[in-house]
């Protein structure tokens, strides 16, 4: 069996002396597998992803990636060494940058040209390629999302976090972007971290869901055990 | 903390401490200076200053808050003709340099002044404004737009809950001004007296120019007259002590009130008849003392030197002026995005980095003492004489005005989430790339505020230009400041309409500014 593409270990962060928010989490994700996080606020669900990321320096625990130790009690790589995509709740998508200058911000160490194509590419794949000239607040809510994600994935993360990607978005806009995200997710066998409060997103793009109480990790099992379980008690409380 | 972000701390706690030292060598100055006319400048120069300043600072603020108080009370709860015109034209004073106004109304009332003439030869009485109580008039007539500004948003915005229940408790206008209003707007009447009184403080050429001795004109006279910079370092430790009491009092009035902010805006009640054309008569009087009066003396001078020709001469100050100013700009805001950058980086603001604020409460000659003092020190240390050097200048205007292009960039960098440096970061982009393609250029309105701001001031500057500018090297200010000494008033107007034309922008901005807050 191959070793998995991220594993936390024992992950302890705390705000402030007296609150613990996160106690310990513990996860491991594979190649290519969309794990998404759910709990109730306050949780650490956030937290964990910032943590992984690199924007938030744990007190206590390992994060490793690919064999190589991201932040353990030694030492910390700053997040721009660590290759991790994150698409943030508001998406801090640049407004006085065009479609295509956000989504080449990453690429600065390129040539020019390499630099036109690959973007091309990428706005190709999300389905904006007319949208390239256009600034971030002439683009529907939709169309925004799919920039943040090209904008991380263009610089072909092995890992992506996204922290409740689909939040500010109406119902119907919810479902396609979802469909297409899990698309894109899969065209690059990119491994992913979805934040989430909401089930149904939870069932539609999982592999494995990881459920989060009091800064820990308390079960994981596939998505399917957990649709099962939602459909026969759906006034659960996660 | 990896070593990089501490060698970067390092460096901007060293810039930090730079902008600080010339405050730091004023406040030390007992320990290190010698001071050979400390003896004469103790007993005859000190107190008889120390004691006109005070005179000097209890009158021109209490003036100002009477002015600025009662306009702002007008312009905010009454309806009278011309009421919105009043409103923003009550802040103009404030584009006038205490200098200019004082030496325009000398012109007109002094003791051979056009008005005065015009006075005696009518009714015989001789009028005379210069004196230590008419320049305080002459001042808060200048600096009353401090008070006026921050209480009038205090009355419009923040008390339109506690004056409807004044109302419904049966308190008629003069009671719920004095009862409710006044005191609610305490914080906001304060906040702007201190400005008045560090106007005051920092004023050089309005006193020199009245004959009143305060410690401004007391640091002028042991530095270029006794030729001791020793007792000029100790007189700007007690004139810096003085500011300190100042904001201490300030901070003590603001801790005190505590005023819950409504966004309802008050209710203004509509005058009639007399009442009507007594507000408006109030402030059209205001108005016309205080900027129209002295903006038409000068306008009417300006014309004649522009028959005269006489403007040529002016034109080498007005190159230097925009050189220094230009330069002074550029400097202080390369210093204000480095320290924006570190307070970004941090997440909070070091306090050293907070402490450089500190040089715009100063008045201009402490600081041009200071880094006379310092250059003086370096001079005689190492040999090298930067005394009189136009880099010398630049550096005291970047520590005097610093706060200035700070403050629009940390205003503007608060409202930048940080999810966006993030953002940038995860993107692959090290801080410093961060901040200069994404902090940065979201910055450029708030960039050239700061750059017109620092500008702007610098052409107004007068004491510590005059203290620091290089030999025969004139600016506009110190120009217009010597042609009135000599009596050659008249031929200065037009720089001085020039200088006041400077000093409209920021004055625009900022009334602009204020109105934008939540009413």
């Amino acid at each position: 069996m191959n070793p998995p593409l991220l594993s936390v270990t024992d992950l302890h962060f705390a705000h402030t002396r007296e609150h613990d928010v996160l106690a310990g989490a513990e996860l491991d994700l594979d190649e290519g597998e969309v794990l998404v996080v759910i709990g109730p606020s306050g949780c650490g669900k956030t937290t964990l992803l910032r943590c992984i990321a690199g924007l938030e320096k744990p007190e206590r625990g390992s994060i490793r990636m690919d064999g190589r130790v991201l932040s353990d009690d030694r030492s910390c790589v700053p997040p721009e060494a660590r290759g991790i995509g994150f698409v943030f709740q508001g998406l801090a998508l640049f407004p006085h940058l065009t479609v295509e200058r956000n989504v080449a911000f990453g690429l600065h160490e390129l040539s020019r040209s390499e630099r036109d194509q690959r973007v091309r590419d990428e706005l190709k794949t999300v389905g904006l390629e007319e949208f390239a000239k256009r600034y971030p607040h002439e683009l529907s809510g939709g169309q925004q999302q799919r920039v943040a994600i090209a904008r991380s994935l263009v610089r072909r993360p092995r890992l992506m976090l996204m922290d409740e990607p689909f939040s500010d978005l109406d119902t119907k806009t919810r479902a396609t972007v979802r469909t297409e995200v899990l698309r894109i997710l899969r065209t690059h066998n990119t491994a992913a971290i979805i934040v989430t409060h909401d089930r149904e997103d939870a069932v539609h793009v999982a592999d494995r869901i990881a459920e989060m109480d009091q800064g820990r990790i308390v079960r994981t099992a596939s998505a399917e055990v957990f649709r099962r379980e939602w459909s026969d008690h759906p006034f659960l409380e996660v | 903390m990896n070593a990089r972000v501490r060698l970067s701390s390092v460096w901007i706690g060293a810039l930090a401490l730079f902008l600080l030292l010339p405050i730091g060598v004023v406040i030390t100055s007992p320990f290190h200076s010698s001071a050979p006319e400390w003896n004469h400048v103790a007993h005859s120069i000190l107190p008889t200053h120390l004691l006109e300043t005070i005179e000097l600072l209890l009158l021109a603020v209490s003036m100002a808050v009477v002015f600025g108080v009662s306009a702002a009370w007008i312009v905010s709860s009454f309806d009278f003709p011309l009421r919105g015109y009043f409103r923003w034209a009550l802040v103009l004073p404030l584009a006038l340099p205490t200098y200019i106004s004082a030496i325009t109304f000398a012109g007109l009332i002094g003791p051979t002044g056009s008005i005065s003439e015009v006075v005696y030869s009518s009714t015989g009485l001789r009028i005379d404004i210069m004196s230590l109580p008419g320049l305080a008039l002459v001042l808060a007539l200048v600096l009353f737009p401090y008070v006026y500004l921050p209480v009038r948003v205090a009355f419009s915005a923040g008390m339109s809950p506690h004056l409807d229940a004044a109302r419904m408790l049966g308190g008629g206008g003069i009671r719920r001004f004095f009862r409710v209003a006044m005191p609610l707007a305490r914080p906001a009447i304060a906040g702007g007296a201190l400005l008045v009184a560090m106007e005051t403080l920092n004023d050089y050429g309005a006193v020199k120019y009245y004959g009143v001795r305060t410690l401004t004109a007391g640091i002028f006279r042991s530095w270029g007259g006794l030729y001791d910079v020793g007792s000029a370092l100790r007189l700007s430790g007690i004139l810096l002590l003085l500011v300190v009491v100042l904001i201490t009092a300030e901070r003590s009035v603001r801790r005190r009130a505590g005023q819950e902010a409504s966004h309802r805006p008050v209710v203004r009640v509509r005058l009639l008849g007399w009442r009507s054309l007594a507000a408006c008569t109030g402030c059209l009087l205001l108005f016309v003392f205080a900027f129209a009066l002295p903006i038409g003396s000068l306008l009417i001078d300006a014309e004649r030197t522009i028959e005269n020709a006489r403007f040529a001469q002016f034109l080498p100050a007005l190159g230097n002026t925009l050189f220094v100013g230009i330069m002074a700009a550029t400097v202080t805001l390369v210093i204000a995005v480095l320290l924006a950058f570190a307070e970004r980086r941090s997440k909070e603001r070091s306090r050293l980095t907070r402490w450089t604020s500190i040089g715009y409460v100063v008045p201009g000659a402490v600081i041009a003492i200071g880094v006379m003092a310092l250059a003086g020190w370096l001079t005689n240390t190492t040999g090298v004489v930067l005394i009189g050097t136009i880099g010398l200048m630049v550096y005291a205007f970047a520590v005097r005005f610093l706060a200035l292009a700070s403050q629009p960039l940390n205003a503007g960098l608060k409202q930048q989430p940080r999810a966006m440096d993030e953002a940038s970061r995860l993107l692959g982009s090290s801080p410093w790339r961060t901040f200069t393609r994404v902090n940065l250029p979201l910055l450029r309105p708030a960039l050239i505020a700061a750059v017109l701001l620092v500008l702007m001031e610098v052409v107004k500057e007068l004491p510590l230009t005059l203290i620091l500018r290089p030999f025969n090297f004139d600016t506009l200010s110190t120009k217009v400041f010597e042609m009135a000494r000599i009596e050659e008033w008249r031929d200065a107007a037009l720089p001085a309409l020039l200088i006041v034309l400077c000093g409209l922008v920021p004055v625009l901005a900022l009334d602009r500014l204020l109105d934008r807050r939540p009413r």
